[in-house]
């Protein structure tokens, strides 16, 4: 498994040399052919190439040697038992591990051709590039309106009709326009958390990234709202690449069309499995695989 | 909460990050510099007062003439400490009861009203104590003994200045001490008093120790209200119905027109009064230490 | 009432015994709310009659005893100004630096912190001669507005920062890594998340400090001086309300009626700002949903 794996990425990378003259990370922020069109025509490349990816945190191991591809536009999800690493993972793939305090992280996370651990990466347009959502929904407690307007502000979009227009559109997006419209002065917090979670969501994709990130975004919500997030998500193949941690197997089985099973034996997470989403359910090729996926281990 | 540091700085958050944290680091020193520059300033006005008198002189000396030379503070330094206790020994236990009302005696709203009062006591002015204390409490206990500006109502009016203190930090502590002590005291037949007074205060008594102390130093610093009732007079009072002068109403009194070694010697005890009450406050800090153990 | 909030162990008590522990306990509060009545309805009723839209725009006159406390009020507002507009920006700006920026069991901040707290433990007398020293005498400021605003902002910076850094830390991490998380940089999160969230604690703060430095006379008497007259420029000197007071009832016989005035009007003005003070942190925890206390 291991051969034929490098040998794919070796593939991509020899592809990929082409695209370093395209505009880096940095500049695709900005650049609206990152938008959502393209992402489709590009289905099937690799967005992320992580190499030997090792964690700590102050000593202990998190993650060791992960290697994987994240393709463009599919729905990779994380799976595997709590502390294996799967959170630990996300966060390094939009270098949120910085906000870890004692982390430690070795290896390379190249997104597109351009490693994000490497110095002088420009930190504000990785994130604006690549859009997270919590486990917790966390708007700010300001109005609708503000928590869809400040990112936008921030990343220097000043004109008041186009902020009206991206907010309009994110908020149709994630199915949230017709029940917010006539409240968009109101507290973001007086929302349900399937609402508020919505909204983070739609904050995320004001910037219009090309990737979103997710890290167990039902865990905190009510069935009827996780299946709306699930159905949001499902909306998002082909238009965004989009990456769950979910410790939820009928989750990663409903939205997925990639899995990443995450185990730790204790030196840390390492990936038992991975592929497309039937293979890993219903063939797995590792035993530990095949105990989890049918629940007979956690 | 905060931003862990080096992983953001190792970041590259950017130049307006930089920026901003070289300017914050500024204010920062700055602002906690500014009791080094407090304290210098004032020891150094007090060199040519030491360099020429001497700190033995401020007891041998036969009394406070400081435009004949003499420079003896011990009966100043007895007014303070007599003062303060003076204020101590009513504070201290009506704001510890205070305290206890407020956690365990108090409804839902007296108790409320008695905090917002309590809070509101401690932000009146000296100036207004004093005011209050010269107009009403003067002239009540001049009735009794004359001339009524005496320690007695000096520490009167102190003891209204720092009974909030004591009372909200009190309260603070016992609030802090866990519900199952006092609800397992009730469970083994003890009296609600005796559940307070055997099992609550006892688990909360460093921490009001520490307000205790503090309202001690507090005391100890308090000027204009005292100057306004203490009626000033140079002594070692024999009763509570005695005028007496503090050590800093000696330096409120005479700052304005004080000259040479005199002026110096004010900022000498001015230093003298921020060393004590630094030295309390360390042992506040200390005693506040020995609640982190318990 | 105070049987009301332990209904349970209030009736098991009963079946005992009369709880005489709640008569006793109770009398300290009623004593002390009794003495607090007792000194404010005083205060009102010597002072009451002096307050008046003459009383409070005219100048004083025969040292006091005559007219009223326009240009008092002015300096006062002087002062205090100068105090705040000082002391604001640099407490915000160390705040800033020790919620947000440093580790928070650092040393660093421990040491800041400890020199804060000394620094609020030094007795205003002190203050008002290190002012006297440094910013009349030294820096050649003379008996001025500026000096003693500049002494009352030393004053109130350890009561500033406390009450910022605390509102900044009430702040949930998690809007931190939101703002991080959409791409915004650290200062622009501090700026447009942070501080705004934290903006009614700020406020909260900023009241406390301003009532400290509204009752603060000995740290002003030999750095903002004496002189009653309306100020022209910030060199002048000028009192403070509580300094009227202090000097009346000092040095004025007879001037007791305006002191009474006064006094009214200085505790008139920090009860209000007192309510506005539960008022801000009442619209905080409605608008927010978070709570948010002040310790003394």
């Amino acid at each position: 498994m291991a051969d034929s794996h490098l040998a794919s990425a070796d593939r991509h990378e020899l592809h990929l040399d082409a695209l370093d003259r395209h505009p880096d990370v940095a500049d695709a922020a900005t650049s609206p052919a990152n938008g959502n069109g393209p992402a489709a025509q590009r289905q099937g490349e690799p967005v992320w190439q992580v190499r030997d990816l090792n964690v700590t945190y102050a000593g202990m191991a998190a993650l060791s040697g992960i290697d994987m591809d994240i393709h463009d536009g599919g729905v990779t999800a994380i799976i595997g038992p709590s502390g294996c690493g799967k959170s630990t993972f996300l966060f390094c793939l939009n270098r949120l591990s910085d906000l870890i305090p004692g982390c430690r992280v070795d290896g390379r996370v190249m997104l597109h051709s351009h490693d994000i651990f490497s110095p002088g990466t420009d930190l504000t347009a990785l994130r604006r590039h690549v859009g997270i959502i919590f486990q917790k929904p966390n708007p700010f407690p300001t109005t609708i309106w503000r928590n869809l307007e400040m990112p936008l502000k921030q990343s220097g979009i000043r004109d008041k009709a186009e902020i009206a227009a991206r907010i309009e559109e994110c908020l149709t997006a994630v199915g949230l326009w017709n029940e917010v419209r006539d409240r968009l002065r109101r507290p973001a917090l007086g929302l349900s958390g399937g609402q508020q979670q919505r909204l983070c969501i739609a904050r995320a994709l004001t910037l219009r990234p090309e990737a979103l990130l997710m890290d167990e975004p039902c865990s905190a919500l009510d069935p009827i709202a996780t299946g709306v997030i699930e159905e949001l998500i499902g909306e998002f193949r082909g238009k965004y690449t989009t990456v769950v941690v979910t410790h939820n197997l009928g989750q990663a089985r409903r939205i997925g069309t990639d899995v990443a099973f995450f185990w730790n034996e204790g030196r840390g997470g390492r990936i038992i499995e991975r592929g497309p989403v039937e293979k890993v359910f219903d063939a797995p090729e590792d035993d530990l695989t095949r105990l989890y996926v049918e629940g007979r281990i956690a | 909460m905060s931003w862990p540091q080096a992983a953001e700085r190792r970041a590259g958050q950017g130049a307006a990050d930089r920026w901003l944290a070289a300017l914050l680091w500024a204010a920062a020193l700055f602002s906690s510099g500014i009791v080094f520059v407090i304290v210098s300033t004032v020891a150094v006005e007090a060199i040519p007062f030491l360099r020429e008198i001497g700190l033995t002189r401020l007891v041998s000396d036969e009394g406070w003439y400081p435009t004949y030379g003499r420079f003896q503070m011990t009966a100043m330094l007895i007014g303070s400490l007599v003062v303060a206790a003076g204020a101590c020994v009513l504070a201290l236990p009506a704001g510890v009861v205070s305290a206890v009302y407020l956690a365990f005696y108090a409804g839902r709203w007296s108790g409320r009203i008695y905090q917002r009062l309590l809070e509101i006591l401690a932000g009146i002015p000296s100036v207004v104590l004093g005011f209050w204390g010269l107009t009403t409490v003067v002239p009540l206990i001049a009735k009794v003994e004359q001339p009524g500006t005496s320690l007695l109502a000096a520490s009167f009016v102190l003891t209204l200045m720092i009974l909030p203190t004591v009372a909200l930090i009190a309260f603070a502590r016992i609030a802090a001490v866990p519900d199952a002590y006092y609800r397992g005291a009730i469970g083994l037949g003890f009296s609600r008093w005796q559940a307070i007074r055997q099992v609550v205060l006892p688990a909360a008594r460093p921490g009001i120790a520490t307000g205790c102390i503090l309202a001690f130093a507090r005391a100890l610093g308090e000027t204009m209200a005292v100057v306004m009732v203490a009626g000033n007079i140079v002594q070692v009072p024999t009763s509570v119905f005695q005028p007496v002068r503090t050590l800093s109403a000696n330096i409120a009194l005479e700052v304005g027109y004080a000259m040479d070694v005199h002026r110096s010697s004010l900022f000498a005890s001015a230093t003298i009064l921020v060393l004590a009450v630094l030295v309390i406050f360390a042992v506040g800090r200390w005693v506040a230490r020995e609640d982190a153990h318990v | 009432m105070s049987e009301a909030s332990q209904p349970l162990l209030a009736h098991r008590s009963a079946l005992r015994r009369v709880d005489w522990s709640a008569p006793a306990v109770c009398a300290i509060p009623v004593a002390v709310v009794a003495v607090m009545a007792w000194m404010l309805g005083e205060i009102a009723w010597l002072g009451a009659d002096k307050l008046s839209w003459t009383f409070l725009t005219e100048a004083p006159r025969n040292a006091g005893r005559e007219g009223g406390i326009g240009p008092i009020i002015a300096s006062t507002g002087l002062i205090v100004g100068i105090c705040l507009a000082t002391a604001l920006p640099l407490a915000v700006a160390t705040s800033v630096l020790i919620a947000e920026y440093l580790p928070a069991h650092s040393r660093t901040v421990r040491v800041m912190r400890t020199l804060l707290d000394v620094l609020a433990a030094v007795p205003s007398i002190v203050f008002g001669v290190f002012g006297y020293a440094f910013f009349a005498l030294a820096l050649g400021f003379g008996f001025s507005i500026l000096s003693g605003g500049l002494t009352l902002a030393t004053m109130i910076l350890p009561i500033l920062i406390g009450s910022i850094e605390q509102s900044l830390r009430a702040v949930p991490l998690d809007m931190r890594i939101a703002g991080a998380g959409l791409g915004m940089t650290r200062p622009a999160v501090i700026a447009r998340v942070l501080l705004p969230l934290a903006s009614p604690g700020i406020l909260a703060g900023t009241l406390l400090g301003l009532g400290r430095a509204l009752a603060e006379t000995a740290a002003l008497v030999f750095t903002s001086g004496y002189v009653a007259r309306m100020p022209e420029s910030l060199l002048d000197s000028g009192r403070t309300l509580s300094i009227h007071v202090f000097d009346l009832s000092m040095n004025v016989p007879g001037g007791s009626g305006p002191a009474a005035g006064t006094t009214l009007l200085l505790v008139l003005l920090l009860l209000v700002l007192n309510g506005a003070l539960l008022w801000l942190i009442a619209i905080w925890r409605r608008r927010t949903g978070m709570s948010f206390t002040l310790t003394p």
